[in-house]
């Protein structure tokens, strides 16, 4: 039997392994995202790619033990082994995740049907190589913890990657994240199964991993030392702010490419405005007394949010309190929730929690140039503050009662004495 | 039992290992899992639960193998000793993974937040953490013994998944609302009392039969309990379920007096096995309260769904979705007052939306009125006190004002056209600009 015979065979054999499971596969998004409840499309997202992941595992795991007996006894070279053990399952794994990205896009009506298919088939590609290596390499067990770290990939950016690839920057760095796993998973594959390395198995198998986890990891090893980026606010175009009795108002006054916004602070009452340029970043949060706008900033890279305070009357610009959290940086504020009292001697401002996927709620003394965090990884919607001399209650969520001297919130209890 | 508790150990110490480390890691790094609600949690405290159902999963992995479970049948250990022992093995593993995440948690808490970093929010955290990590531990378990190897556990997490999958969508067919969604509770509930009894059975019964006898006496039972509990859904009347929901305030707004409250209280589902609640409110009811130094004396139920609006200008019709929500807010004289669209829920020309006033009278009851204003304005601006407010539509380039008294609930005669910009000079006065820039001051109010 010749070797192009034997190849020919082999091929079959992958095509024969391979093609229940693609079907499987197939199933699982086309049923799931139709059905659209929560469980269903819960289940077509994670079982489509954990099916594939065990297959991987499960495949690479038989093959290190067939593959003493293969390759002795079987007239077959290391190079077209490769391409049928390894390229050709890795195909099948893309069209499913084709399928499952197109599935999702529309039959779940989320549109961006392209975007969606590249991505899903980055990920399954990426998926299935990273693992496949790991169970050839190694065994089973550490290419099944690979597949939960992929499924929790999956599960993290669910609200983002998979849903709209182009919402977010950091999408991008995602995608270029499966790109790299996916050259990864192939060049250590390559590696570990065509013997370019004259090594013994754990040399192979040393450098195998270190290719992987090098291509895949490398270009993270500098965010241990240079801060992450803070925000992507500059993207959006500062809004208007009006008083509740829309007297007074900051809104853009004049947007150029290339140059800052001007804000334009107009108090109608009085006849009065005032322009002043801010950077992008820069968002009104509430009016003051004599003409003081308060104002949140946060600009790319910095950690901190600034609460700028704005006398419109000298158009003199102060710092009144950065906001920090630890080490991180803040992940971008609220400007919604931002508000000032009517003396303009506290103000308070929702940020995203560095704890979760909460709101932390800041309080400020712009008297003192204090802050503190007043409620921790909270739900947001806490945007409706009733003012009484020292003490707020804020509501919009459940109510909160806020001791202003002391800064400190406690949950203020609604319940109710019979219900009806 | 000692000896199977160490068996355990020896033989699954690197899901021990793994499991530990996740959660440690998650403290400490992303400051997850502690402090929030469960809607509020980090992601990253999802990949503690990941191991911890993949553990689970793997839990009769060694009993499937090589007729193992035939020779520690023949020692003096029985099936529930076996069971127990993995179901020991979990707890403890969770309980101590949550323990030392709180530690991590701690050291590692970032200053702004250490005053929430208290010693009970630390053990109420863990103690959430440890129970809901041992819920998803104990579902993987339940799964552990149908099917062989490292995978098997985690396939029949899928296949159950998929049964209740299907059982949703078809129920998501056939019933709407309230109805569908307690129908989702017992279903989710029926995943966990299912793979629960078929999980006794072939624990009991079937681990030393052959692969297919023993994956067909689990999916027989599973199906059977699974079924039976779906059609206790659609026996049991809703309220039986929705009694025995904890009641929780989902919304409220303080009067400016601090008198009055406006809450929505809903029923929620408890927190426990990540696999069997639904999250969000049932039921959801709105009442208007009297308070007294914070505590409720008389509440009474309002009849319809509000939604408050977070500026006192109100956007009404013509958004996307805006006009379906009735938009409430307070005037200083504790009314509380809001727009109620056209019933079809669409801006037409001719459509009569109203504007509604409730307010509590002195002995609890609700006193209402309705001001007919018509629907073709966009949007509505109290005045500071929210005694009068404008109707504001958006022409071509013009903006028309109307005028409405709150507390009186009547539409005023005065109206001004071709408006360039507009605002409240006083609580009775209203400012505008026209079409040259021209100031203008009037009064709606004597």
């Amino acid at each position: 039997m010749g070797s192009t015979s034997i190849w020919g065979r082999v091929i079959w054999k992958e095509f024969r392994e391979s093609i229940l499971i693609g079907l499987l596969c197939l199933v699982f998004p086309i049923v799931g995202f139709s059905m659209k409840t929560s469980t269903s499309v819960v289940l077509a997202g994670m079982a489509t790619p954990a099916a594939i992941f065990i297959w991987a595992a499960a495949k690479a795991n038989v093959r290190s033990s067939r593959r003493e007996f293969e390759t002795t006894h079987l007239p077959l070279p290391a190079a077209p082994e490769w391409v049928a053990s390894f390229v050709f399952p890795a195909i099948v794994a893309a069209a499913v995740g084709a399928c499952y990205g197109y599935w999702g896009s529309a039959l779940g009506n989320s549109g961006h049907a392209g975007a969606l298919t590249l991505v899903a088939m980055r990920y399954f590609l990426a998926g299935f190589g990273t693992i496949y290596v790991i169970s050839t390499v190694f065994t089973v067990w550490p290419a099944t913890v690979v597949s939960l770290g992929w499924l929790f990939f999956a599960a993290y950016m669910t609200d983002s990657l998979f849903k709209n690839p182009h919402a977010s920057p950091s999408n991008l760095h995602a995608i270029i994240f499966l790109h790299r796993a996916a050259i990864a998973g192939a060049l250590g594959s390559v590696v570990f199964s065509i013997p370019l390395l004259k090594g013994s198995l754990r040399v192979r198998q040393v450098t195998a991993l270190l290719l992987v986890a090098g291509i895949t990891f490398g270009p993270y090893v500098k965010l241990i030392w240079s801060p992450e980026p803070a925000s992507d606010l500059y993207s959006r175009i500062p809004a208007e702010k009006s008083s509740q009795d829309r007297s007074l108002t900051v809104k853009p006054a004049e947007l150029t490419w290339g140059s800052e916004p001007l804000l334009s602070y107009t108090d109608y009452r009085s006849s009065f405005s005032r322009e002043r340029e801010f950077p992008w970043e820069t968002r009104p949060i509430g009016f003051g007394r004599r003409g003081t706008v308060y104002l949140a900033q946060q600009r790319p890279h910095e950690k901190e949010v600034t609460i700028l305070a704005w006398d419109t009357s000298t158009d003199h610009v102060e710092d009144v309190v950065r906001l920090r959290a630890g080490r991180k940086a803040l992940r971008g504020f609220w400007e919604w929730s931002g508000t000032v009292s009517p003396d303009g001697h506290y103000v308070l401002i929702g940020t995203n929690s560095q704890l979760g996927e909460g709101t932390d709620l800041w309080m400020v003394d712009t008297a003192r140039k204090t802050s503190a965090v007043l409620l921790a990884n909270a739900p947001s919607g806490y945007d409706e503050v009733e003012w009484f001399g020292d003490k707020a209650i804020v509501g919009g969520g459940k109510a909160l009662e806020v001791d202003l001297k002391e800064m400190k919130a406690s949950v203020a209890d609604f319940a109710l004495a019979k219900e009806k | 039992m000692r000896r199977l508790l160490w068996k355990e150990f020896r033989e699954r110490r690197l899901w021990g290992a793994t499991w530990v480390a996740s959660v440690v890691g998650v403290g400490a790094l992303a400051h997850a899992g502690y402090i929030g609600g469960m809607g509020q949690l980090s992601p990253w405290i999802k990949l503690p639960y990941f191991v911890s159902l993949a553990a689970g999963a793997s839990a009769y992995v060694s009993e499937l193998t090589g007729n193992r479970s035939a020779f520690a049948f023949s020692r003096p250990v029985s099936w529930k000793m076996m069971m127990l022992a993995k179901l020991l093995y979990g707890i403890l593993i969770a309980v101590v993974a949550a323990a030392l995440g709180a530690i991590a948690f701690r050291i590692f808490c970032p200053q702004e937040y250490l005053a929430f970093a208290t010693f009970p929010q630390l053990v109420g955290g863990a103690g959430r953490l440890a129970w809901m990590m041992g819920s998803v531990y104990l579902a993987g378990l339940l799964c552990s013994t149908c099917l062989p190897g490292e995978a098997g556990g985690l396939l029949t997490v899928i296949a159950s998944m998929l049964v209740v999958g299907g059982a949703e969508s078809a129920s998501h067919a056939v019933f709407k609302g309230l109805n569908e969604r307690i129908l989702g509770l017992w279903l989710r509930n029926g995943q966990l009392v299912g793979t629960a009894v078929a999980a006794i059975v072939t624990a009991r019964f079937g681990l030393t039969l052959s692969t297919r006898a023993r994956a067909g006496r689990y999916a027989a039972v599973f199906l059977v309990v699974f079924a039976g509990m779906g059609a206790l859904g659609l026996t049991v009347p809703n309220n039986w379920i929705t009694a025995r929901l904890r009641s929780e305030c989902e919304w409220s707004s303080v009067s400016p007096s601090g008198r009055y409250a406006f809450v929505r209280v809903g029923k929620c589902a408890n927190e426990f096995f990540g696999l069997a609640i639904q999250s969000g409110y049932f039921d959801s009811h709105d009442y208007l309260v009297r308070l007294s130094d914070g505590k409720t004396v008389n509440a009474a139920p309002l009849g319809v769904s509000i939604t408050f609006s977070t500026y006192r200008h109100i956007p009404v019709p013509g958004g996307s979705g805006a006009e379906t929500m009735p938009l409430c807010n307070w005037t200083d004289e504790d009314t509380m007052f809001y727009y109620s669209p056209p019933p079809d829920g669409r801006r037409a020309a001719n459509a009569t939306g109203e504007i509604r006033t409730i307010k509590m009278a002195a002995d609890g009851t609700l006193v209402s009125q309705s001001i007919r204003v018509g629907g073709k304005w966009s949007w509505l601006l109290p005045s500071a006190d929210g005694r009068f407010a404008m109707l504001v539509t958006y022409g071509t380039g013009t903006i028309t004002l109307e005028f409405v008294d709150i507390e009186g609930a009547r539409k005023l005669d005065e109206k001004v056209e071709m408006a360039a910009a507009y605002w409240w000079q006083s609580d009775r006065e209203v400012g505008y600009t026209d079409q040259e820039g021209e100031r203008h001051i009037i009064r709606v109010a004597d």
